[in-house]
């Protein structure tokens, strides 16, 4: 359960994230109940499609006098305007990547038309937005970090499908780990410390933060500049990721990483993923999941049987901002 | 008195006419500095309008930076902007250079950087070409306006007599 102090920030958050909406879509995101308003997600814009929010991991359309509140162009527009105050050419290189990250850590990815620029890609004519309502949940990752520094904190994956909450698991546990360890955060999306011009949203402790950049750059340049004893970084995608990671752990720093993914054999069956568990980088295994409304995890521990790496899972599952539970 | 009065309004036709040199002057500069701004440094357009206060002033900068202050209000720039074209002429400038920087404030926040400064370029240079024709009709009628003011001043004062 969320306590009562989660519950106005989950609130405040919301509040902030739709204030990016235009007015006509603003009004329709408070014709949720409130129990949806602190659980949702995302808000998603498909341009002619019906405005609809992510909550628990469900879409729902929003409707208005029985109908259906419709995206339009310039609500997109307004959208973009008011994430980049009104300075797109500011933002060109991160819409080329297709995400904004606005005032408070909210991402708004987007999706549109790529084309050449005289600089490069340049994204037009976009179609769909999806903000996703970031939040801080102070505390949700304290039992989980407790549990990871009993034997001193080893590099860690946290594995969860998109949605369930591995950023902001993440987040709270750079909060924690930060007071414990020298902890830098190669934050390339500036998602997770929500920073805008230098200003950092959310309250990551004592760590250090570098925003934007590639992951492998940052990584180097962290490891140069802030000696630290465990790097942060969110979602592992591409080789280069894996091949920065791999290089900093030569020179004894840990990570804390997250990932896309369902189970430890389903990311096994991804060459990727298969790639990042070869590097034997990782030792502990965290996997996310949303079981009826609640967010629990589980830790595993690789271990070698018959010469051969596996995953190994105790049986002690930890339900999020809560206390352990034997069994979901 | 009649040939004061008609001297007069030939001054200040003539002054009109500096007015409008001073004013499109103004807009020249305050476009080239948000021209390398936005190309060069990749600013937003919040700093750009309080660098346009501190370094050129005036009624120019004010235009700029009041339209935005007024599209922060959740307007975009160049609907913030028309609510502020009254200013324009009260600067003295003509309907001919409005529509110009018109055109610069659709485009000004809304698209990359290289799209935009073609665009202000197309404004500068439309600013310029005005700015040599006004010199040339400065030039050519400036005198002619005193002239032609104090002379009807004077047959006015004859017919009168």
């Amino acid at each position: 359960m969320m306590t009562s102090i989660n519950r106005r920030e989950s609130m405040k958050s919301y509040i902030m994230a739709s204030s990016l909406l235009p007015e006509k879509l603003w009004r329709a995101a408070f014709l949720i109940n409130e129990d949806e308003r602190i659980e949702a997600e995302e808000f998603r814009l498909r341009l002619g499609r019906p405005f609809s929010i992510v909550v628990r991991g469900q879409q729902k359309d929003i409707y208005s006098g029985g109908k259906a509140v419709t995206v339009t162009a310039d609500d997109i527009e307004a959208v973009i305007t008011s994430a980049t105050d009104h300075s797109y050419h500011s933002w060109e290189e991160q819409i080329s990547r297709g995400f904004i990250t606005a005032k408070g850590g909210f991402r708004i990815g987007l999706c549109g038309h790529i084309g050449m620029g005289e600089r490069g890609r340049v994204l037009r004519d976009i179609t769909s937005v999806n903000i996703r309502v970031s939040r801080q949940i102070v505390g949700v990752g304290e039992q989980l970090a407790q549990r990871l520094m009993k034997n001193g904190f080893k590099d860690t994956l946290i594995i969860s499908p998109p949605g369930v909450g591995k950023t902001t698991l993440l987040r709270d546990m750079c909060r924690v780990l930060s007071y414990h360890y020298r902890l830098s955060v190669a934050d390339c999306r500036c998602e997770i410390g929500g920073s805008l011009m230098g200003e950092n949203a959310f309250d990551l402790g004592k760590s250090d933060v570098m925003c934007g950049g590639n992951k492998s750059h940052v990584i180097n340049m962290l490891i140069r500049s802030m000696s630290p004893e465990i790097i942060a970084l969110d979602e592992i995608t591409e080789a280069a990721d894996i091949a920065a990671i791999e290089e900093g752990s030569y020179t004894g720093c840990a990570f804390l990483a997250t990932a896309h993914g369902v189970s430890l054999e389903n990311m096994s069956c991804r060459p990727l993923y298969r790639r990042l568990f070869d590097t034997g980088v990782f030792e502990n295994a965290v996997l996310l999941e949303r079981v009826g409304g609640e967010r629990i995890c589980r830790i595993f521990e690789r271990s070698f049987e018959n010469g051969q790496a596996c995953w190994r899972g105790d049986d002690n599952y930890i339900l999020l901002g809560d206390r352990p539970v034997v069994k979901p | 008195m009649i040939i004061i009065s008609c001297s007069a309004i030939g001054l200040s036709l003539s002054r009109d006419m500096n007015k409008r040199k001073g004013s499109i002057k103004a807009h020249i500069e305050a476009l080239r500095i948000i021209k390398s701004e936005i190309l060069f440094k990749g600013s937003d357009l919040r700093s750009i309008m309080t660098l346009l206060k501190n370094r050129c002033g005036g009624a120019a900068a004010d235009f700029y930076a009041l339209s935005f202050e007024h599209a922060s209000k959740g307007l975009t720039y160049s609907k913030a902007a028309e609510k502020n074209f009254s200013l324009l002429k009260k600067e003295g400038l003509t309907g001919d250079d409005i529509e110009i920087i018109k055109s610069f404030c659709n485009v000004l926040g809304r698209y990359d950087a290289c799209s935009q400064s073609e665009m202000i370029s197309r404004a500068i240079d439309g600013l310029e070409e005005n700015l040599s024709e006004l010199k040339g009709e400065m030039a050519s009628k400036g005198k002619l306006y005193r002239a032609i003011g104090a002379t009807a001043g004077i047959v006015l004062a004859l017919v009168v007599i």
